[in-house]
């Protein structure tokens, strides 16, 4: 109510004189900071106490906190605007009519003007559209996150504008970096509290390093999109970490390599399960398949989990990688290889580097636990990722070669067949002076 | 007896040495394969000690190229030129391997400066040195640093595809091994070309090689001996 009172102060209580002096006066100092501000403050608007006069109209009836409207489900919205949450928001100086501009005071009270919404979600989603008309650009970010995929592909679950930035009460930036975990945590509770006490949440809650990253900084604000996917997460890792690279390459043998086929969790994680995950890549377009790529194919990736086994097996997996190429769906697909930690809970609790996994022998030995779990997996319509089981046994199989010729790890991945060669060329060589030496020692005695 | 100076000390230097390195590269390369089955040493110092010794190797068959395949020396690997001597040349000494040994028959082969493989040796020595080797090296070296080499890596058919061939030419090695030190016990005594690889003088029976001097006067190992000049690395003593 503070900002109604002050305009209806402003016009009530003033005569014309001082009236046309405020004005001119007003004119000569806005003249003044226009002239002297920025060119590019010029052309935003700047908040004022020139409030649109319709939000008293508005509030004359939305202000009563039992006004509602039932959905076409039966559902109940609450109508209520809480003025003085709307008076705190950076919303509050461009007045009700800025969003809700369809309405028309004249016809509102008419029953048959009133828009009708099959649910209270179907609602907040039609409504949160009208946010784009002012923020095109974080609206363009939205657009290609995997919030935006899942609502366009029917999740009325997935968020919109408002159920991160609220509808009447949207805030400043600075107050969603805060480690409440608003509002990522309304969703992925499980997640933040993995977060929080990972060394991320710790340095940042704990020790006070603003620096410290929170869910924005590495999944971003809007174009949010699943991790795990491409190389986002790495790179937001590197991000911070510029040294890191270089640090590994200290100790670590093909550290490049190690840093493209291993997430960053799957070392500094040590607690994670981790799995190799084998996805189907465009190696020309450097992106990987989508499912509806190869829809006629899907079949075979299904049914190898149904017949009641792990998963594809390598002949299967050959096979499936050999039709994709055939069928011409890109130049070249391969199935690229990455170890990664096995759930989202998991990727977030890092530790401090002393406590990362260092070892070699744990992923490069036979029966190695990162090599237990694999799957294969491609990208949905809706731009998250889809896992299919295989069996481990095709990261060891010589059929293989060439369906998954871009993920080999020394030891771990061994292919069984050059196994069994070693071992008769073992067996072979050490035989040729034995069986030479018997001849010539049981033949000449024969002689 | 003669001796007869075989082997020229910058050969056997390189001989060691490329023993040494193979060896070297199989064993640790079992142990980088065979991490917790073999535990020798730690991942980390197979793999560092692995890939200095294959840049040893990688100079040593520089050292090689340039000693053989730049020099007069390649005479060595080619003392005949007429396939059909060679093949007949094959046949015997392999028939002689096979057979001939048993039966306390003499090895065909007349050991000479200029003629110091017998045609099995040679074509042997050949294969591995421009062929085998050479790819061990090369894929050796992409394994290195994958990422530097991505491109390369890639068009081979990935990481999986180049190790195959790495360890393909290891099992190779690993067989080949084991006839190449058992053949070199064949000689006159079980230790004659061992030591002889050390010392650079192999044992020959004097009298047959003046019967062979005077029986096959034309032959053309025998012809070119006296060539070797005072700069080469193979100068007979």
């Amino acid at each position: 109510m503070t900002i109604l009172k002050t305009r209806c102060k402003t016009k009530a209580g003033l005569s014309r004189i001082q009236y046309f002096r405020t004005a001119v006066a007003s004119i000569f100092v806005a003249w003044i900071i226009l002239g002297f501000a920025p060119a590019a403050q010029a052309s935003i608007p700047v908040p004022d106490d020139s409030q649109p006069a319709d939000d008293a109209e508005c509030l004359k009836c939305h202000s009563f906190e039992s006004l509602s409207k039932t959905m076409d489900n039966g559902e109940t919205v609450s109508l209520h605007v809480p003025n003085e949450m709307f008076a705190k928001s950076v919303h509050s100086w461009i007045g009700c009519t800025s969003c809700h501009r369809d309405v028309d005071l004249s016809t509102h009270s008419l029953s048959e003007s009133r828009k009708t919404y099959a649910s209270k979600r179907e609602r907040s989603v039609a409504m949160a559209k009208i946010c784009n008309e002012c923020h095109e650009d974080k609206s363009y970010q939205y657009e290609g996150s995997i919030h935006a995929s899942l609502v366009e592909s029917g999740n009325l679950a997935a968020p919109v504008c408002t159920d991160c930035h609220g509808s009447h009460t949207v805030k400043p930036k600075a107050a969603y970096e805060t480690l409440t975990g608003a509002p990522c945590k309304t969703c992925h509770e499980d997640i933040f509290a993995a977060y929080r006490e990972s060394m991320h949440g710790r340095a940042r809650a704990d020790l006070g390093h603003i620096k410290a990253p929170i869910c924005a900084d590495c999944h971003r604000a809007h174009d949010v999109n699943v991790a795990s996917v491409e190389n986002r997460l790495k790179d937001a890792c590197l991000g911070c970490h510029e040294d890191a690279k270089g640090a590994h390459k200290e100790w670590l043998p093909n550290a490049g390599l190690h840093l493209q086929a291993v997430s960053c969790a799957a070392c500094h994680a040590p607690a994670a399960r981790r799995r190799v995950d084998l996805m189907l890549f465009d190696t020309v377009a450097e992106r990987p398949i989508s499912e509806h790529e190869i829809a006629p194919r899907l079949g075979e990736l299904t049914a190898a989990g149904a017949s009641g086994k792990d998963g594809l097996d390598a002949k299967e997996l050959w096979s499936l990688v050999r039709g994709i190429n055939r069928d011409g769906i890109a130049a070249e697909v391969t199935l690229r290889g990455r170890m990664e930690v096995t759930g989202g809970v998991e990727a977030h609790q890092m530790v401090s580097k002393d406590k990362a996994i260092r070892d070699c022998e744990s992923c490069h030995s036979d029966g190695a636990e990162p090599f237990q779990n694999v799957t294969v997996s491609l990208i949905r319509a809706d731009g998250k990722r889809m896992s299919y089981d295989a069996e481990k046994e095709v990261l060891s199989s010589a059929l293989s070669l060439n369906s998954i010729g871009g993920f080999y790890a020394l030891g771990g991945t061994r292919i069984k067949l050059l196994d069994i060669l070693l071992l008769l060329a073992l067996l072979g060589g050490a035989s040729v002076p034995i069986v030479h030496l018997t001849m010539r020692k049981f033949l000449k005695k024969d002689k | 007896m003669k001796q007869l100076y075989i082997h020229p000390l910058p050969v056997r230097i390189w001989h060691w040495i490329n023993a040494t390195s193979v060896m070297t590269l199989i064993l640790t390369g079992l142990q980088i394969r065979y991490v917790g089955m073999v535990d020798v040493m730690s991942m980390q110092l197979a793999v560092t000690v692995h890939n200095w010794t294959g840049f040893l190797l990688l100079g040593n068959f520089f050292i090689w190229l340039a000693l053989y395949m730049f020099s007069d020396n390649i005479r060595i690997y080619h003392p005949e030129l007429n396939p059909k001597k060679y093949y007949r040349e094959s046949f015997r000494q392999a028939q002689y391997y096979s057979w001939g040994i048993f039966k306390g028959a003499k090895n065909p082969h007349r050991v000479s400066p200029y003629n110091k493989f017998n045609p099995l040796q040679s074509v042997s020595y050949q294969i591995i040195m421009l062929l085998v080797l050479p790819a061990q090296i090369f894929t050796g070296i992409l394994l290195w640093d994958v990422e530097r080499f991505s491109g390369l890596v890639n068009f081979l058919g990935g990481v999986r595809v180049v190790d195959t061939v790495h360890v393909l030419v290891l099992i190779f090695f690993t067989f080949f091994l084991f006839v190449h030190v058992y053949l070199a016990t064949l000689g006159h005594t079980p230790a004659a070309h061992i030591k002889a690889m050390f010392t650079g003088y192999e044992e020959v029976e004097e009298h047959e090689e003046e019967q062979k001097k005077t029986s096959n006067p034309e032959s053309k190992p025998q012809q070119r001996m006296p060539v070797s000049g005072p700069t080469s690395p193979l100068q007979i003593h």
